[in-house]
């Protein structure tokens, strides 16, 4: 009867040589098992046997590239870092890599549905940096700005449903510094049609900051504090911005503290439909979400 | 720009020594001339392209920044792409739980509905047991029959003979046919 060693060596001999495929010479007592483990090992190829699509596979080297050396230029001499701490940074680059993915036909659904604090989160905001990058203009970029703050706002509050506490804290923060960058942005808009427009996209973009606020005060968790504090200062800098910018425009923003002041009545911006509370994706950017999207967000068009 | 009918680059010591030494655009040939396995493994392990796509996209980014600690002709590059991109997958199910579907099952406009379905469960079914196998074996048949590395470059990565390799193939194979065994007597 053949030891172990011989039957592993015969089967490691029909595995490396699939064109022996027919009648072999087998010790007639092991040959059923040979032949078994041989089928075995070949359903295992088979079921792993997806390539990449072509249309993922086509530009696959030019987007690592593109986005290593857009993110380091001195790649070539830069020493290795350190694998931990690169995690969020790696996790960024794959979602530049993401912009051309969606624009070669293969949105990704993954980072698209992720949400603050999950691993492909960052991937998702890489995504949108390189979308503001790549924006052809002033206008569109603050446009695109804006949009990704009520996106982050979206997210957070579906954090806080989710229980997601942390993390929405987090997102909030991120939402904060989204506004800021809009403000800031919107002094960059020259086109006066566009200033604008765009300087009443962020005026009714301010009661769902609100909103937002008032979200994060009714969670216990400790961080909603700094995340409160980050969207109050976003939100009072829009003001101060868009008075100067967009003075036609009406400019309000209560953090809650004093519900006093006129204006202060929250549930106007609870509605998500009408009056000043409406988003700008509900006056004709698209459906205002309530959530996450669960297909993927492409790049934003221009 | 790499067309559909382009060849892969060739893998070989002085392709992988300037890509690991910060050469990017060796890196990108590295990335293609790997991009199959490493793609056929996350898929194996995932299921969903789309989501395979973006964690083989992420092993690769991983890569970049861990290339300093590859040490090339030591172990095989793509023995070591096999580490970063089961970390990938490990670290994606471990934080996606509440957001995503982790087998989201049979893709969409599918042809043959009742063949994807049988393709997908023999592919759930597979991965189920081989992750069941202990880490040396399991390692050892993944790198094998996913990744498609010889039992050279296998002996080479988990620093062993090849013939012990080819035994532990031999015991881990007969080891996966008894469980698929006793799982279709229950079946029955």
């Amino acid at each position: 009867m053949p030891i172990e060693k011989d039957l592993a060596e015969l089967l490691a001999g029909r595995l490396d040589r699939p064109d022996l495929a027919g009648p072999i010479e087998l010790p007639s007592d092991s040959a059923g098992e040979i032949l078994d483990l041989e089928q075995l090992a070949r359903r295992i190829e088979s079921a792993a046997g997806a390539r990449p699509a072509a249309a993922f596979t086509l530009n696959a080297r030019q987007r690592l590239v593109h986005v290593i050396e857009a993110k380091h230029p001195m790649g070539r001499a830069r020493a290795p870092a350190r694998l931990g701490p690169s995690l969020v940074w790696a996790s960024a680059l794959a979602g530049a890599i993401l912009v051309c993915l969606a624009s070669a036909g293969g949105a990704s659904y993954a980072a698209a549905a992720s949400l603050p604090g999950d691993v492909l989160f960052p991937a998702k905001t890489a995504y949108e940096q390189v979308a503001l990058d790549l924006a052809p203009n002033a206008s569109a970029r603050e446009a695109l700005s804006l949009e990704i703050t009520e996106r982050r706002l979206d997210e957070s509050e579906h954090l806080i449903a989710l229980g997601r506490a942390a993390d929405a804290a987090q997102g909030f923060e991120a939402a904060a510094a989204s506004l800021d960058r809009s403000s800031d942005l919107l002094e960059e808009v020259e086109l006066p049609v566009a200033r604008d427009q765009l300087a009443g996209e962020l005026a009714l973009l301010l009661p769902r900051v609100e909103q937002a606020v008032a979200a994060a005060g009714r969670s216990s968790e400790p961080e909603m504090g700094n995340a409160i504090a980050a969207l109050t200062r976003a939100g009072n800098h829009a003001i101060e911005v868009g008075r100067r910018v967009g003075p036609q425009h009406k400019f309000e923003f209560h953090d809650g503290s004093d519900n006093d002041k006129p204006g202060g009545d929250k549930s106007r911006h609870n509605t998500g439909a009408g009056g000043e509370g409406k988003s700008s994706k509900a006056r004709g950017r698209g459906p205002q979400r309530t959530h996450t999207p669960k297909k993927p967000a492409g790049p934003p068009s221009k | 720009m790499q067309g559909l009918n382009s060849p892969p680059p060739a893998l070989d010591d002085a392709l992988v020594r300037r890509a690991l030494a910060g050469d990017v655009q060796a890196f990108g040939d590295l990335y293609l001339a790997c991009l199959p396995a490493v793609y056929r493994y996350i898929q194996f392990r995932v299921g969903d392209e789309s989501l395979a796509q973006d964690v083989t996209e992420l092993t690769f980014l991983r890569a970049w920044e861990a290339r300093g600690r590859y040490r090339p002709g030591a172990t095989p590059i793509l023995g070591w792409l096999y580490r970063i991109a089961r970390n990938a997958v490990i670290d994606h199910y471990r934080t996606a739980r509440s957001s995503l579907p982790l087998d989201p099952g049979l893709a969409d406009g599918e042809a043959d509905v009742a063949h994807a379905a049988e393709r997908h469960e023999e592919r759930r079914r597979l991965v189920a047991l081989v992750e069941r196998l202990g880490s040396t074996d399991r390692d050892v048949l993944t790198m094998r029959f996913v990744l498609g590395m010889s039992h050279i470059e296998v002996a080479a990565e988990l620093k062993r003979s090849p013939g012990s390799i080819r035994i532990i193939q031999y015991r881990a194979l007969r080891k996966l046919r008894r469980w698929l065994q006793e799982a279709d007597r229950h079946a029955d």
